[in-house]
């Protein structure tokens, strides 16, 4: 199959768009933009072209950035770890809260006074008018110096909203009045509550399997269970819970996977999944939780490429690019 | 060029013409920037007057003199005293005739018109407005500015909280999108938060058919009846649109479980949007075609994303000299609430710019209790405190505030009672010189 040159953006429609990716022919959606005579586009429901035009061909301001103050700080019990995890609660404009509703929503944090390379992609679990609420766990030299500014200063700078967490979203869209199985690894676990949320609020079920990790500690059970979603722990065993997992797809109908966790994991859900579908059993849509590897999340580093486009932009939605995974 | 009025309305709906009227009925020379070819923005496609609580707030504004629209939308009803599902007494006016007749009723007023002049720039200094610019370079000076271009779109925000451009009246694609005069200056904006699973908005709640499309007997039903009731096989029940009305007032189970149409010149179903496969397998409706939106099958425009904090005058917070009307001055949907808060914003605009003091209406009558009750703070929460403030749509017609106007004995349908409260108010003809 011709590889894709063109696909949906993540940004298309929104007050970021047109990008600095616009400005510089590398739009990611559009390929008039990036050159062509022709209209194969990764269409968004917008054109990104009309709305280049239409700001006289400049590129619209990237995400804000707000100095924000950190309300809640509770360490999360790991009695057999050597570093820390928190769950944080930060004040920040209304509007930033809204837009961090929807599935797949993060922000990046980093300490006050720092480069943005010490920028750190952070899902968000909740949001209120004026907060959200995150989890962090402080390993690597930028969570450790994020973990300073959040005990010491309790202040954040937080950029953002970014949308680009998930991907499969227009299966999530079409889909979530279904059933919906989420397997839910470590620190990937603050990505599953927006998810059960638009889920529950379209009609559907969803069931969230839910692995500790190295991470040790299930940290949203009390949130699946407020939003009606079912939820299992998994214990830690030696074949990753794949034959738990295998077992649930194979004697549940299930419309939907999310698979939020590490991309290991991602890859052996996939392989799974190939192994189930060979018996000509119906297998679920995959979707799956992308955002830990981003570093500017604005289509600029390169750090979340992913078959040669910037998974911080651009929308996998379809199964042949899932394969790209692999 | 540069352009001077006393007044400048930005936004040419029921909000921004009902102010544009009232400003004028205050004396100040009055201007209105419109962005498209046509005035009445989403009331292009509306129709629905009078009913429920609306019968009572159209007859406080004629007695307080502001009721020009409503004797206009009277005079070109097709239907009158209306009944269907939780909605009593309304009337119905011809969408085909509103526009030009609410147009030369703004030209008699001696009300300056710009037509296809989208503002895109504002000069500000410390909350006071000096000039806004359109797109093709027109600037416009004035003492008092009012804030009516809604809250509907743009483009992008259809597509990232619907179901994406539906190509509906609002015509974003070649007019461009409407711009917010508040957010040019950096006031907050908020969107309504009624769903916990989206950042906000809610979609418009009807499509249009064109008649012409229905079967003989179908059209001749509703040429006749004003409405006519046809229940949706189960398999095709979505009751999950409800929830993403704008129009609370019609998210009622009937209008899931049945396709109600309304006679307003097309045939007005009310429903954010039918895959018109399914549509077409509804008796009578085999060979049934969309007016709006023209992809009334797929989704319909979102809105109530743009709503501004603001005073019982009207006066956008941390703003010296811009109102606030309609959708941008409240969760608060529909005609008859656009002109009663255009109205208000108008006159105080006026006002203003004559360097009077500004008018409120007292909370002993519907519209005076809806202003204030409706309105939001500027951390966005409800003005007052027993409001719902972004979490619920506010209409007369329906939902929470027809509720309360029950239970605050402000409903009515007795002209008499109403005429005689609102001289008991002081604000009978308020609204006249």
């Amino acid at each position: 199959m011709q590889p894709a040159k063109s696909l949906p953006c993540f940004d298309a429609g929104s007050e970021y768009c047109p990008c600095i990716l616009a400005g510089l022919g590398k739009c990611i959606s559009c390929s008039m933009l990036q050159g062509k005579d022709t209209c194969d586009c990764g269409w968004n429901g917008v054109c990104v072209l009309a709305e280049f035009v239409r700001t006289g061909k400049q590129a619209r301001p990237g995400r804000e950035q707000v100095t924000a103050q950190v309300t809640r700080l509770t360490p999360l019990a790991r009695p057999q770890a050597d570093y820390k995890a928190y769950l944080a609660e930060i004040a920040v404009p209304s509007k930033l809260a809204r837009w961090c509703t929807l599935p797949g929503s993060f922000v990046l944090l980093r300490p006050e006074g720092t480069r943005e390379a010490f920028n750190v992609p952070i899902s968000v679990m909740e949001t209120s008018q004026h907060s959200i609420k995150i989890a962090v766990e402080c390993r690597g030299p930028k969570t450790t110096a994020l973990e300073q500014a959040l005990l010491k200063h309790r202040k954040v700078v937080v950029t953002g909203p970014f949308w680009s967490g998930l991907q499969g979203y227009t299966q999530l869209a079409s889909l979530a009045h279904g059933n919906t199985l989420v397997i839910a690894k470590g620190m990937a676990q603050a990505a599953v509550p927006p998810i059960a949320r638009y889920v529950r609020a379209r009609g559907g079920n969803v069931k969230t399997l839910i692995g500790p990790g190295t991470l040790g500690v299930v940290f949203i059970d009390g949130i699946l269970e407020r939003l009606g979603a079912g939820f299992e722990h998994m214990p830690r065993t030696e074949d990753r819970n794949l034959g738990r997992i295998s077992d649930e797809i194979t004697t549940r109908s299930y419309d939907l996977l999310v698979s939020a966790g590490s991309k290991l994991q991602h890859q052996a859900i996939l392989n799974l999944l190939d192994t189930i579908s060979e018996g000509d059993n119906p297998v679920p849509r995959f979707v799956w939780v992308s955002h830990l590897t981003m570093v500017c999340a604005e289509g600029i580093c390169g750090s979340c490429l992913l078959a040669g486009f910037r998974g911080c932009k651009a929308r996998f939605d379809e199964s042949f690019e899932v394969h790209l995974l692999h | 060029m540069r352009i001077y009025h006393e007044v400048i309305v930005i936004g040419g709906g029921w909000s921004g013409v009902s102010a544009a009227i009232a400003a004028k009925k205050a004396g100040a020379d009055t201007a209105l920037c419109e962005r498209t070819d046509m005035l009445l923005g989403a009331g292009l496609v509306g129709g629905i007057m009078r009913n429920n609580g609306r019968f009572s707030a159209a007859e406080e504004c004629i007695a307080m003199g502001c009721g020009d629209l409503f004797e206009l939308t009277d005079s070109i009803a097709r239907h009158r005293n209306l009944d269907f599902p939780g909605h009593s007494h309304a009337s119905l006016y011809d969408v085909h005739l509103a526009e030009p007749a609410v147009r030369a009723l703004l030209l008699k007023h001696g009300i300056a018109l710009y037509m296809e002049k989208r503002v895109t720039r504002a000069r500000h200094r410390e909350g006071k407005l000096i000039q806004v610019e359109s797109e093709d370079g027109y600037v416009f000076h004035a003492e008092a500015f009012v804030d009516a271009t809604g809250s509907s779109g743009p483009q992008g925000m259809c597509q990232r909280l619907g179901n994406g451009c539906a190509a509906c009246i609002q015509r974003c694609p070649s007019f461009g999108p409407r711009v917010s005069i508040a957010r040019l200056m950096g006031l907050p904006e908020y969107m309504t938060s009624r769903r916990q699973d989206i950042p906000g908005g809610a979609m418009s709640g009807s499509c249009k058919i064109y008649k012409e499309t229905l079967s003989q007997s179908l059209r001749e039903k509703l040429d006749a009846e004003g409405v006519v009731i046809i229940p949706v096989p189960q398999d095709m029940v979505n009751y999950s649109k409800l929830h993403s009305k704008v129009c609370q007032q019609y998210a009622l189970r009937e209008y899931a479980e049945s396709l109600v149409l309304l006679d307003t010149g097309h045939a007005k179903l009310m429903t954010s949007y039918f895959p018109l496969e399914h549509l077409r397998q509804i008796p009578g409706l085999e060979n049934a075609r969309y007016a709006d939106p023209l992809a009334g099958g797929k989704g319909n425009s979102m809105r109530l994303t743009a709503t501004v904090p603001r005073d019982s005058t009207m006066l956008a917070t941390g703003a010296q000299n811009l109102f606030v009307a309609g959708e941008k001055a409240g969760i608060c949907v529909g005609h008859t609430e656009a002109i009663v808060t255009g109205a208000l914003a108008g006159r105080n605009a006026a006002l203003l710019a004559r360097k009077k003091p500004l008018l409120v209406i007292p909370g002993t009558l519907a519209t005076g209790d809806f202003i204030r009750f409706s309105a939001i703070d500027e951390a966005g929460n409800p003005a007052v405190p027993d409001g719902y403030g972004l979490s619920a749509s506010h209409a007369f017609a329906g939902s929470v505030y027809f509720e309360r106007m029950k239970g605050l004995g402000l409903y009515t349908t007795d002209q008499g009672l109403v005429r005689s409260r609102v001289r008991e108010a002081g604000m009978e003809g308020a609204f006249c010189s």
